[in-house]
């Protein structure tokens, strides 16, 4: 009887105008969904291989300079291959899901210049070029469709399928054989949401040949993501069993979409804020400038201490500016400084984070788009992330170079040589995921059950 | 007469109706939160622009005698002031940058962008005050409005009404007189709250004209409203039953409010992509190079300098030529830097023509943009900090590179200016621009609002005369 029941669906699926619309609506935006995101991807890559090779080529040269320097080919000067120069650039490399999930990418920084030039605020190259306005509008990328977008097709879909049976008369009709409502409601509700479901993921299997990522990661992408469609077939067929009126119906499923993709998060993100506000960064700022200040005050008292330190080092080249090695001192400082700053901006994300992992189950969009997020590792740990683990690369190159500047010496090229490329380890990305799958899971389970209970009750 | 009873039996109903009443009063509640919320916000703020500003002044009146070019290079920060009506709109605020760093041979984009750090999710609204009424009142107003003749039309009343001889514009100015007044009781408390915010928000920058602002404001909020509410008289008049206009009235806000916006930005990018980062970075550096690079240039600037002191060779100047130099350079730059900056402004103006044009398919972009720009809050606000740093850097440049010209003598790079003379480089206080100076930039958008008004008038009127005559023919 299902069998029937669903053929007779997919009749009156392709008769309606209505249905047609809201395929073609989900088929275009969830493709240009995926080709903006792919856009973006290939912007995001170019300019990060520019910012690459730029560093690249001018290491080389450097490189160069110090193996003709040792090998006696050329003449030692105050201003070439000096260890001040060595840099290297740290680019966030996007996941291979990022094009689905754009998330905090388009606002954080992505490309860093490690070098003893630099501090950890310096890192950071100038990259606050983006029109304020089209930034606060957000990007139109797959998480976004499927999160937003999706439900809203779901529930044009689905609001009247009691209604317009009971009022047409058909209800009647098709209950007169050997089937209960339910299962009636069941199967419509199921052929039209699994083809418009099933076509959203055909066009994520379309987002997935553009990415080469683990097995494992495009798993628990389409696994969030059809726990997210269950979530919302179960809330839509919970509502639809328990109501005849397809006013009420489709009141209450607008209203559960409102609060749960709109109010909810707003507010979450809202009172998280509020409760763990993120230190100032221009207090930051500050405590950066008091330290650059005092060392530009004090580089000979430093110079001398730091000689004092490394006794084993004996000075180099008189002819190399001084202000080498006070802009090198001026940096140390500054990350000693700003240390304890650093580590309450960490603190205040961890407790922003931590209050977003607990109040995300209020909301399954907010838990969705979190997971979607960290597997795309578009989100903002992952940025903390990269930024955390520049700063190290930054103070280990600067441990290498530092007393060589300080001694107006110079490294060797076997020391050079040994600066690995930066390539930090990604966040592990799928504890965050398979929770969230299974509490969606288990909240569906739920209205499952609860729609059964409200089923008995009125229909 | 009849239009009057015809507007208080609806307000009546909509009074009655529990849902709407449990809704208006969630939506004002949450208007409470978003307005507490951005007056805190923008109060803090500022309190970190004070502090910043104040130990930004402490460290430089206490960098103690330094060369004035070294002092050039470590310079000083220009904090963006904030204005009150931030609290209520905060715009652009998260995503410019709060701060300029005003340092020699280098003109810095403002950095320090709140989102960063803030963690807000990018796919879902941050509350304000503008959000709710942008947003959440279309909804309470479709709520409110479905039913007025899908409703009536639904319980025969509609044909019993026209049945007595009142005229179908007779029912339409009942209706409309329904909406407004039903749109005064809802602005009234958010818009009383919105004043009390923005008139607690401490903030130190006074901002020009707040009075004509916050009238504005109240204009362009009412006319988006308006229009909202003759849309769903219109889709009301049209539909058979309260659940198609319900449903049709749902999808309008869904698409005009939610989708457009974020399909309108994606659009813009498309239309004008944005250049890259690195490149514009490259740009600046090579400018900031490029007097140092060239030697014609430094040949010129060595042939200016002879000339004006009347003087055959550089060794017979009578001030440190190095200094000179430093100027020369500088304003050299300025009018290269002036033209990249001026490129990139002309890409975001370009994209948001794109937005403009857009706003035309969805008021709420209209209203978006209207909205900021009257709070302030806009990237046209934020140019004009931008701007005005800039110019104070050009200044304070040049009196540290006179200091050096005029005092170093023979001393050169050697030279360390008296501590004193850190006193007299200004503090950048920054001023916010009055409305009058952006009053052309948001004609289109007023324009759209209008003609959107007007559409939807036209739309509701026609709909109301077509939903007569079929009640007649009924």
């Amino acid at each position: 009887m299902t069998t029937i029941l669903m053929k007779l669906e997919w009749l009156r699926l392709r008769r309606s105008l209505a249905s047609r619309l809201v395929f073609a609506v989900a088929l275009l935006s969830s493709l240009y969904a995926v080709w903006s995101g792919l856009h973006w991807k290939q912007a995001y890559l170019a300019g990060q291989a520019l910012h690459e090779t730029q560093i690249e080529e001018r290491m080389q040269g450097w490189r160069t300079a110090l193996a003709d320097i040792e090998s006696g080919k050329a003449e030692s000067t105050p201003y070439d291959a000096r260890p001040m120069d060595v840099r290297q650039a740290a680019s966030h490399e996007p996941g291979e899901l990022t094009h689905l999930a754009i998330g905090y990418r388009d606002i954080m920084p992505s490309r860093l210049t490690l070098g003893a030039w630099r501090n950890e605020i310096s890192m950071v190259e100038r990259y606050e070029f983006d029109n304020p306005l089209i930034l606060s509008l957000g990007r139109f990328d797959f998480a976004f469709f499927l999160i937003v977008v999706l439900p809203v097709l779901m529930i044009a879909l689905s609001f009247d399928v009691v209604a317009s049976d009971l009022t047409s008369g058909r209800a009647r009709l098709v209950l007169s054989n050997a089937v209960s409502l339910r299962q009636v409601i069941y199967a419509r509700l199921l052929l039209r949401n699994g083809l418009l479901c099933g076509l959203v993921l055909l066009v994520l299997l379309v987002g997935f040949l553009f990415a080469e990522a683990a097995a494992s990661e495009y798993l628990l992408w389409t696994g969030v993501c059809m726990s997210y469609m269950v979530f919302w077939f179960a809330l839509i067929f919970c509502l639809v069993a328990a109501s005849r009126q397809a006013e009420a119906v489709a009141a209450r499923l607008l209203a559960c979409w409102l609060v749960l993709i709109f109010a909810i998060p707003a507010v979450v993100d809202s009172a998280v804020q509020a409760l763990n506000p993120p230190p100032s960064k221009l207090a930051h700022l500050s405590v950066a400038r008091i330290a650059e200040a005092e060392a530009a005050r004090q580089t000979a008292a430093l110079t001398e201490g730091f000689l004092a330190d490394h006794p084993d080092l004996s000075v180099g080249d008189e002819e190399v500016p001084g202000y080498y090695r006070g802009t090198f001192l001026a940096n140390e400082r500054v990350r000693e400084y700003t240390a304890p700053t650093v580590a309450d901006f960490r603190a205040a994300a961890e407790a922003r984070e931590a209050g977003l992992s607990a109040l995300q189950y209020l909301s399954p969009a907010l838990l969705a788009q979190r997971a979607l997020y960290r597997l795309a590792q578009a989100d903002a740990a992952a940025s903390r992330h990269f930024l955390d683990s520049a700063g190290t690369r930054l103070a280990e190159i600067s441990e290498l170079v530092g007393p060589a500047v300080i001694s107006r010496n110079r490294i060797s090229l076997q020391e050079y040589d040994q600066i690995t490329p930066f390539d930090p380890e990604t966040l592990p990305v799928g504890a965050g995921a398979v929770t969230g799958m299974a509490y969606l899971l288990a909240l569906s389970l739920l209205l499952a059950l609860a729609s059964l209970r409200a089923g008995r009750n009125s229909i | 007469m009849i239009a009057r009873q015809i507007a208080g039996k609806d307000l009546q109903l909509v009074f009655r109706n529990r849902r709407v009443m449990a809704v208006f009063v969630a939506v004002v509640l949450v208007m409470l939160g978003a307005v507490l919320i951005g007056a805190e916000r923008t109060a803090s703020f500022d309190r970190e622009r004070g502090s910043a500003l104040a130990a930004d002044r402490e460290v430089w009146l206490g960098q103690g005698a330094r060369n004035p070019h070294s002092a050039a290079h470590f310079s000083r920060y220009a904090f963006k002031p904030l204005p009150a009506l931030a609290s209520f709109d905060p715009g652009t605020v998260d995503y410019a940058g709060l701060a300029v760093w005003m340092e020699a041979h280098r003109r810095n984009p403002a950095t320090f962008r709140y989102a960063e750090s803030a963690g807000a999710s990018s796919t879902f609204e941050s509350l304000s005050p503008a959000w709710v009424l942008q947003a959440l009142v279309p909804l309470l107003i479709a709520l409110a409005l479905f039913p007025s003749y899908a409703g009536e039309r639904e319980d025969g009343t509609l044909r019993q009404l026209l049945g007595t001889g009142v005229t179908a514009g007779a029912v339409f100015a009942g209706k409309l007189l329904a909406a407004l007044r039903l749109l005064l009781l809802i602005l009234l408390p958010l818009v009383a709250l919105s004043v009390l915010a923005v008139m607690a928000t401490d903030v130190d920058t006074h901002q020009p004209d707040p009075l004509l602002r916050t009238l504005c404001l109240v204009a362009v909020y009412g006319l988006y409203l308006l229009s909202f509410c003759l849309v769903a008289i219109g889709v009301s008049a049209l539909s058979p039953h309260r659940r198609s206009a319900a449903i049709a009235l749902f999808a309008f806000w869904f698409v005009f409010v939610v989708l457009v916006p974020r399909l309108a930005g994606d659009l813009a990018l498309a239309r004008t992509p944005q250049p890259d980062a690195t490149e514009i970075a490259n740009s600046l550096g090579e400018i900031g190079m490029a007097f140092w690079d060239s030697e014609e240039l430094r040949e010129s600037a060595r042939q200016r300098a002879m000339d004006e002191y009347g003087v055959a060779t550089v060794e017979d100047l009578p001030i440190d030529y190095a200094a000179y130099e430093l100027q020369f350079s500088e304003e050299y730059a300025d009018p290269l830097y002036a033209k990249v900056y001026r490129e990139l402004n002309g890409v975001h103006a370009a994209q948001e023509r794109t937005l403009s044009t857009l706003s035309i398919i969805s008021p709420t972009l209209a209203v978006a943009r209207l909205s900021a720009g009257l709070a302030g809050t806009d990237r046209a606000h934020h140019l004009a900090f931008t701007e005005e740093a800039e110019l104070h850097r050009q200044e304070i440049i040049k009196q540290m590179n006179d200091d050096m010209m005029l005092n170093a003598g023979d001393a050169g790079y050697s030279y360390q200016s008296d501590p004193a003379f850190w006193e007299e480089i200004a503090d950048f206080h920054g001023s916010l621009p009055p409305l009058s100076r952006f009053a052309g930039r948001y004609l289109w958008d007023v324009i759209a609002l209008l003609a959107w008004l007007g559409a939807a008038f036209l739309f509701a009127r026609t709909a109301v005369a077509r939903a007569g005559d079929m009640e007649r023919v009924r």
